[in-house]
């Protein structure tokens, strides 16, 4: 079977372009350095069967950081039949002279010119046939996100080229030739210059960030949630109860469906709405091009903690979830850079961990919940700078990204892209907590002699939680609850909450008092993430020990910030 | 003279780029022979366009890139 390998620079199109000739529905996004590994698909030409690679964006040939290595490593030792080269034709001269160190191998290559659509809208020329005369390849000019193009292409995939050799000091001339200059872009202009101002490009992106988390857990997204719990999770909860007594189930079958799965898992998959919404604007951020901006912005404070602007990408990608935000450190261009970056990711609270801010700060904190959040963000990003700067390295790597062009965002990727992540999370929900849940509620309700009890804290997880509560009773939450939400929540972040409505079935409200919940939800928010997290730790470090070390730590600092926040909040609250 | 001394607005012809950068800066549209435009800079950024991209360098950086100004 011919294998054909998708290359090119980072963000000129290449997984849209994957996507459109495989029907695939892979990560795609406005900024660069999405695709960090391999990914393959198989197409059908003329009867015969293709495998399609898509590889890391490079910006260079030898790649320097480790997704342009997997490249490199891939083209060298694989030698696929061919390449498909994809340029970025608004960007045509840099598209060629990476295109003239990759001919060095000495591979048939089909070029196409990707998003000649935008080409077209600037009102620039673009002469296909004379660049293929030139390069003595064949060039299609195409548009991925449209479709325009692509079948042309995917039939010429039927005949390989002959093996092509170019010298790239003549690229940029070739390219000027058959591509008429840039047009100026006033309104881009225009929003480049606010957003990037240093006076008002961070608070401009604070002001982009409370809009997204506004929207999300406010209006609409919040009254989703309500919504989706008043008409739904508590009339289906009810209802399920009345059937299962109708039908002759055992009061403790019935508690346990009731209180400890629907109880569980329900009320996390009330967040299902609000999940989507954040998902939705964070790829809308991405799409548009907004991401690299913020690196930029960034780059200043970043520095000063060690990191690089580079490292935005990974710690903002960590407010969604922090698995996809330790794998994109591999975009980071040194080895102290990508460890200083996975030691400050975790600290980022993810999405699971500002769902569980929402709902134990209102809880808990009835009348000054906006302040509590704000405190916890506040506190979560302080550590990750501190964490980044105590782990920094001695030698600093300058600024050096590419700003790609704004795009409107397509509200069908868009849509897309979000309900695939919802449904990664609701599968997450569905296996993990419903085992954490069912689990919690048999450990709740049995003793360990499996007989069952009356009152909890004789079962099985009250006597553990009794064992373990000495050591957090200086943190002033020795409750075998709180400790027995904390264990579950190593299971996934959504658990903390679940567990603690399984544990209260009278309400969370009240449950501790208000210096305890304040040191309790500090631990939440620093304590270590998910075992996903972990277990991803571990993958990008490399190092067996690395993820044990990444518990203790942070398990370290949860403990002295909660400890802190505890006796300081005894004298205030 | 290096991209680090024009100021916003001015215009430049990039001569030679540090060798450890050459491959990535020639990936983002910077070779020798590239005209840029300075959109914007300050103590710590410099933010340069050419007719085929827009590339944030850090001033470290910039200093080290050879060009003459137009």
């Amino acid at each position: 079977m011919k294998e054909i390998a998708l290359v090119g620079l980072p963000n000129c199109g290449k997984t849209t372009l994957f996507n459109a000739l495989t029907g695939e529905h892979r990560t795609t996004g406005n900024f660069p350095g999405v695709t960090v590994e391999l990914l393959s698909g198989d197409i059908t030409v003329a009867e015969e069967k293709l495998t399609l690679t898509d590889l890391p964006g490079i910006y260079s040939f030898p790649g320097k950081t480790p997704e342009e290595k997997v490249t490199e490593n891939y083209l060298r030792t694989q030698r696929p039949d061919a390449v498909l080269f994809i340029a970025d034709t608004g960007a045509l001269s840099r598209s060629l002279c990476l295109l003239a160190d990759l001919s060095a191998l000495g591979l048939p290559t089909f070029l196409a010119c990707n998003m000649i659509d935008e080409v077209s809208r600037d009102g620039r020329q673009f002469d296909a046939e004379a660049l293929a005369r030139l390069l003595r390849l064949p060039v299609f000019p195409l548009s991925a996100a449209r479709g325009e193009g692509v079948e042309k292409l995917r039939a010429a995939f039927s005949h390989l080229p002959p093996p092509i050799r170019l010298t790239k000091e003549k690229m940029p001339a070739v390219a000027a030739e058959v591509l008429s200059p840039p047009s100026p872009h006033p309104r881009a202009d225009a929003a480049d210059r606010f957003l990037l101002s240093p006076v008002f490009g961070i608070p401009a992106f604070f002001v982009i960030l409370f809009s997204v988390f506004f929207l999300t857990y406010r209006f609409p997204g919040g009254i989703c949630a309500d919504l989706c719990t008043r008409f739904f999770a508590e009339p289906f909860s009810a209802t399920v109860g009345q059937i299962l007594e109708k039908v002759g189930c055992t009061p403790f079958l019935r508690r346990l469906v009731v209180e400890g799965v629907i109880g569980g898992v329900g009320n996390v998959l009330c967040f299902l709405p609000q999940i989507f919404l954040l998902f939705f604007l964070l790829t809308a951020l991405e799409d548009c091009g907004y991401l690299s901006r913020a690196v930029t912005v960034f780059d200043p404070i970043l520095s000063r903690a060690g990191l690089s602007g580079k490292a935005a990408f990974p710690l903002m990608l960590g407010f969604g979830c922090t698995v996809p935000a330790l794998m994109a450190t591999r975009t980071l261009d040194t080895e102290k850079e990508r460890r200083s970056t996975r030691a400050a990711v975790p600290y980022i609270p993810c999405s699971a961990r500002c769902a569980v801010f929402g709902i134990l700060s209102a809880a808990l904190f009835p009348a000054k919940a906006p302040a509590v959040l704000f405190f916890l963000y506040g506190l979560s990003l302080i550590t990750a700078f501190l964490v980044g700067f105590f782990s920094r390295g001695k030698e600093k790597t300058p600024l050096c990204v590419e700003l790609p062009r704004w795009r409107m965002p397509r509200f069908g990727n868009l849509c897309r892209v979000a309900a695939r992540r919802s449904a990664g999370f609701l599968k997450k929900s569905v296996s993990v907590i419903l085992v954490a849940s069912v689990a919690l509620f048999l450990a709740r309700s049995f003793d360990f002699s499996f007989s069952p009890v009356a009152d909890a804290a004789e079962s099985m997880l009250g006597r553990t939680g009794e064992f373990l509560s000495p050591l957090f009773t200086p943190l002033g939450f020795g409750a075998w609850q709180a400790v027995g939400a904390l264990a579950v929540g190593l299971t996934a972040k959504e658990a903390v909450a679940g567990a603690l409505a399984v544990f209260y079935p009278l309400g969370i409200a009240g449950c501790l008092p208000p210096a305890a919940a304040l040191s309790f939800l500090v631990f939440v928010a620093l304590y270590p993430p998910c075992v996903a997290a972990l277990s991803a730790y571990r993958k990008e470090s490399g190092r067996r020990f690395s993820a044990f070390l990444l518990f203790l730590s942070q398990t370290a600092v949860a403990y002295l910030a909660a400890f802190i926040t505890y006796r300081v909040a005894l004298v205030f609250l | 003279m290096t991209a680090a001394e024009l100021k916003t607005g001015e215009l430049g012809r990039v001569v030679s780029l540090p060798a450890e950068y050459e491959a990535r800066l020639a990936g983002m549209g910077l070779f020798p022979g590239t005209l840029f435009r300075v959109f914007r800079t300050d103590r710590r950024t410099v933010l340069l366009r050419t007719d085929g991209g827009f590339v944030a360098l850090g001033v470290s950086l910039a200093a080290h890139i050879t060009i003459l100004p137009r």
